[in-house]
């Protein structure tokens, strides 16, 4: 056997079985929902095949779009939180060697917490009767912003939104952290020599650095947002309606709720869709710059 | 496959993938996207025939795959894939049949603590020949857990179930058992043991009752004695009144009303009691498992009075927080609100002093209602127990089925549940003396009052009960305006008629 | 670059700069802290004082958590079960992402591996279930690995990608002219390099299958091999829930998942670095 051809078959043994699992048990599941998307089923009697009927209805329902726009916000609201937390927190850390593992580990906290337990703790925060949240806002001065929070449709979407990402933000601090350190440090210390104060310093030499580190938080983002499910459903089972829920929430509902399964899959299929597009630009846009 | 026999088939296999990759190899090596366009063929070929409706083509096509995870296999996966193996055949291996029950009650439940010791000795006195596996799940990951195994055709044996529209599509695939069998081949229970009207809730569109009702419940409207004395007021009878006894308790920063929305809890309740006030509105709930209709002009006005209640601030400002079944009841044994409509599977949550301090009392009449509230309550199926007819018509699972539910609808099992504060569907002796303080005033107060239904079990559809919980939870927070609320319910139903 | 006679402005910053973390610290830490003190108090404490400490603190919260959630059997399944996860999953990830960034690149698998990362879990309940039907495997623990491993899958390669690439090429011919075959560079070059990536992929994936819910639901059905997570959710009841004894169960779930962070924290925090770099 020439060793190209002894290549080759090794290529193929070491891929086969991460490429078999992955295939068996995820792929095709995918394309099982695919193809429940275009049947009425309800878990139960045969399904029928009725073509792409679930989509159009899915797309002259109301709540559906509701709940699309609340994972475009939710999508954004991660983004433009989320990352700019993370990473002024894990700066912070970086520049202040004291005491940086105490925090570190202090910060990733949250995110191994159930957020049956955040959602619940949350929700009694939120309280206007019993919670705290109104009580705090009166004592820093800003008793005029009180209000019902999970009860007010200004302000419920957000509140239901607040507890997921603020738990998250561990993850993204853990990340940044390591990105920092990876630095190098003649860089950093070159251009304070230069006598580039701290905030210049970061702007000008550490941030163009790190820059590609934000494609997988990014990413990591928005499939986060856009799976998102545990704390709108447990703090308002998606409602009042469907004013706090996702397309995860509006998904489980239709399908596991209401037994609609051809439909929920329908659902399911757009989430997909969703985040292909969504992680197709972001990676565009890494390779636009890249080539910039 | 024996040891041996997975050893050549290993060797068989190798050789086989050996042969077939040494002839690939030529055309393969050089260009590798071409190889990987290859096998992404083979993967949307192994998907396609993957979803075919056959579940037999699908198996056929995953064999394989099968056999090669079993030789990979740890011998502790083995072993235990043998041991799911027996259970699975649920033959009567050894003699022993074995059968699963499947329920919420789970470790957390309030009635765990009284079904476990009494289903330990049950499965104790049966060893010899039953082999009976318990799956507990909470609410809501039994729901989602009965519906998978729906789908897969994997049901439990026995398992407790709710009726009405949550029932209904494993009624119409004729997968559970018309309980008149069970009834007419058990020696120990018969239907005439339950309390009439108990099978409603279990009833499909055929006439036949397809569940054994266990659990039953009344609604109560519960005041604070303490602060109604405290502000020297009586307690409201008209909706005036309580227009009235509200403003004063608003006066002093107590809530009148402890009830809030959250998921349609305990909202859906407090409406459908409101609802059977009005003039004709038994028997309009009563039609919607029938066909009849959500939107009705009673619907509409008790939505009214519900906003209504809400702009006088009876109602609780923040209704998703204090919604639910514990957020409701808090405020109301805090003291910080002095009325409150629920449960019996909440009075274990009412400390001693307030179950004492509570006075039952009927709902406020509401303007233009002509049904007296004082002369009913809400009372109604809400549980109960479904059997897997396959399971029953088994030979081989049959006397165990029967035993088994013999057991679950047995009056003494029933006596037992009473204690965790469930009101039996059977009639059974209950002793007074052993239950809450609360639930002895229930009973008393429930006595003489004709029991009406609610909405949530006679709605044809789990969907329609959805909308109606979600969309209540937006009548609470006035997003939409009572027709709108109503028209929402309707839109559901009609969908479905269609 | 610390020294004495730092101007007050630098001061100024490095107090704000400590105020800002001990903030984020407190806010981090303190949920932990509320679950750890709801978990000795009963609901009408929970809902009355949310925020107070515990009057009279209820342990027996543990001892019915304990129980109830059978912690000593269900502990060692949920364990047993995220080993073998993690053992199927780093091993065939690590091979798989070593041929595709070091032997024959791939764009075309590479955007195929990353599907899986978009893919809703409740999307995947129904096939599954059905699947591992057709392969005689239900109520099978072993189903539970390998469901959990697939669905890993993603976001593993994603990290093991970053990783290998970030591996010096001139490691692997040095090792070529020393005679060694591509078997023998992955197992005795590249996966010693490539610890912090495998550190990074088994954690988060211990994390994943530790706190997994809903595939151990539909799978399992035994009560003998229920995961930790599973018999903890059975801890609601059906009506109301005793919020106490369900934080109980939280408090006893989390502790395992800190530890394997505190042992793994460096190489997480490197493997991240690796991973996302090349990313």
């Amino acid at each position: 056997m020439s060793s190209k051809r002894k290549e080759t078959l090794l290529a193929a043994g070491f891929l086969m079985p991460v490429f078999i699992v992955y295939t068996v048990f995820l792929f095709v599941p995918l394309v099982n929902t695919a193809m429940y998307s275009l049947t009425k089923w309800n878990g139960v009697t045969e399904k029928v095949f009725i073509g792409i009927r679930n989509y159009q209805e899915l797309f002259h329902n109301a709540d559906y779009w509701i709940t699309f726009q609340n994972t475009i916000k939710l999508v954004v609201i991660t983004l433009v939180i989320q990352i700019p937390t993370g990473l002024l927190l894990a700066y912070l850390l970086y520049i202040n060697t004291k005491g940086s593992k105490v925090f570190r580990t202090i910060f990733f906290l949250p995110v191994v917490i159930a957020p049956v337990a955040i959602a619940l703790m949350f929700s009694l925060f939120y309280n206007s009767e019993i919670g705290v949240f109104n009580r705090i806002l009166e004592m820093i001065g800003l008793g005029g912003l009180q209000t019902n929070w999970l009860s007010n449709t200004k302000t419920l979407l957000y509140a239901v939104m607040a507890p997921q990402v603020w738990q998250y933000i561990g993850l993204y601090v853990t990340i940044f952290l390591g990105a920092l350190q990876a630095v190098p440090e003649e860089l950093v210390e070159s251009a304070e020599i230069d006598g580039a104060g701290k905030i210049r310093t970061f702007f000008y030499v550490v941030l163009p650095q790190i820059v590609n580190f934000t494609n997988i938080c990014v990413i990591l983002c928005v499939t986060g947002s856009l799976k998102a499910f545990e704390h709108s459903w447990i703090m308002t089972g998606g409602g009042p309606g469907v004013r706090s829920a996702y397309l995860g929430v509006y998904m489980y509902k239709t399908a596991f709720v209401n037994s609609d399964f051809g439909t929920g899959s329908a659902i399911t299929m757009t989430i997909v869709a969703l985040s292909l597009a969504i992680t197709g630009l972001i990676n565009g846009i890494g390779r636009w710059r890249e080539r910039e | 496959m024996t040891d041996s026999a997975t050893i050549k088939y290993i060797v068989n296999e190798r050789a086989r993938i050996h042969d077939k990759t040494e002839k690939g190899v030529g055309y393969m090596k050089k260009n590798t996207e071409k190889w990987t366009a290859l096998l992404m063929t083979a993967v949307m070929a192994a998907g396609l025939t993957g979803c075919g409706n056959a579940g037999a083509e699908t198996q056929d096509a995953k064999q394989p795959v099968a056999e090669q995870a079993q030789t990979a296999q740890s011998d502790t996966g083995q072993e235990q894939q043998d041991a799911a193996a027996e259970t699975e055949s649920g033959g009567a291996a050894g003699g022993k049949v074995s059968v699963v029950l499947a329920t919420n009650w789970g470790e957390g439940d309030a009635k765990y603590d009284y079904f476990y010791p009494l289903f330990e000795k049950f499965q104790e006195e049966h060893k010899d020949t039953l082999d009976i596996t318990l799956q507990t799940y909470s609410t809501e990951d039994y729901k989602t857990k009965i519906k998978t195994q729906t789908a897969s055709g994997d049901l439990p044996d026995v398992f407790t179930y709710w009726g009405g529209g949550m029932m209904k599509d494993m009624v119409d695939a004729g997968l559970l058992l018309n309980v008149d069998d069970y009834f007419a081949a058990s020696s120990e229970v018969s239907k005439e043991d339950f309390e009439d009207g108990a099978f409603e809730y279990y009833v499909s569109g055929d006439g036949n009752a397809y569940g054994i009702p266990l659990e039953s419940t009344r609604g109560i409207f519960i005041a604070n004695k303490a602060l109604f004395e405290q502000y020297d007021l009586e307690y409201p009878k008209t909706y005036e009144e309580l227009v009235k006894v509200s403003e004063v308790f608003r006066a002093n920063d107590i809530i009148p009303l402890a009830i809030g929305s959250n998921g349609g809890t305990p909202s859906e309740f407090f409406f459908s009691e409101l609802y059977n006030q009005y003039e004709g509105a038994a028997d309009e709930i009563k039609a919607l498992a029938a066909g009849g209709s959500f939107h009705t002009e009673n619907a509409v006005r008790v939505a009214e009075v519900i906003v209504d209640m809400i702009d006088q601030g009876m109602l609780p400002a923040d209704t998703m927080a204090n919604g639910g079944w514990t957020g409701s009841l808090q405020l109301y044994t805090d003291q910080k609100a002095a009325m409150t409509y629920t449960y019996p599977w909440n009075f274990e949550f009412i400390p001693d002093e307030m179950q004492e301090n509570s006075e039952i009392i009927p709902i406020p009449q509401l303007p233009g209602a002509t049904v007296d509230s004082a002369s009913m309550i809400s009372g109604f199926t809400v549980y109960g127990l479904v059997i897997n007819k396959q399971s029953f018509e088994d030979a081989a699972k049959h006397d165990a089925v029967l035993a088994l539910c013999d057991f679950l609808a047995s009056d003494e099992l029933t006596q037992e549940l009473t204690k965790s504060g469930m009101i039996p569907c059977k009639k059974v002796e209950v002793n007074t003396d052993e239950q809450k303080l609360i639930m002895q005033k229930t009973i008393e107060y429930a006595k003489d009052k004709k029991l009406v239904q609610v909405h949530y079990t006679t709605m044809p559809s789990a969907d329609a009960i959805t909308m109606m919980d979600s969309s209540l939870d937006e009548l609470f927070i006035k997003a939409i305006t009572p027709e709108e609320f109503t028209q929402k319910v309707q839109a559901v139903l009609d969908k479905n008629n269609e | 670059m610390t020294f004495f006679g730092k101007s007050w402005q630098s001061r100024l910053a490095a107090l704000c700069k400590y105020i800002v973390l001990t903030l984020a610290a407190v806010l981090c830490l303190y949920p932990f802290l509320w679950v750890v003190l709801s978990s000795l108090k009963d609901n009408s404490s929970i809902y009355g004082d949310p925020f107070g400490l515990p009057m009279s603190p209820m342990f027996e919260n543990y001892a019915k958590a304990w129980k109830g959630a059978d912690v000593g059997r269900n502990f060692i399944n949920s364990m047993a079960v995220c080993l073998a996860t993690l053992a199927v999953l780093i091993v065939i990830t690590a091979m798989g992402s070593y041929i595709l960034t070091r032997v024959k690149r791939s764009i075309l698998l590479d955007t195929y591996f990353s599907l899986g990362i978009m893919i809703p879990i409740h999307a995947l309940l129904i096939p599954s279930v059905l699947i591992f039907k057709n392969l005689h495997l239900t109520d099978n623990l072993f189903s539970l690995v390998i469901m959990y491993a697939a669905v890993n899958i993603s976001f593993s390669m994603f990290i093991m990608n970053g990783f290998m690439k970030g591996i010096p090429k001139e490691l692997d011919e040095a090792a070529t002219i020393d005679g060694c075959g591509k078997g023998q560079i992955f197992f005795r070059i590249i996966l010693p390099v490539a610890k912090p990536g495998i550190a990074t992929v088994a954690t988060l994936a211990f994390l994943n299958c530790w706190n997994d819910l809903l595939m151990g639901l539909v799978l399992i059905s035994s009560p003998q091999k229920k995961t930790l997570a599973l018999a903890i959710s059975a801890l609601k009841g059906s009506y109301a829930t005793q919020y106490g004894l369900l934080c109980a169960g939280f408090v006893i779930s989390i502790v395992p998942v800190m530890i394997m962070y505190l042992l793994f924290q460096k190489q997480v925090i490197a493997g991240m670095t690796a991973g996302a770099v090349k990313g």
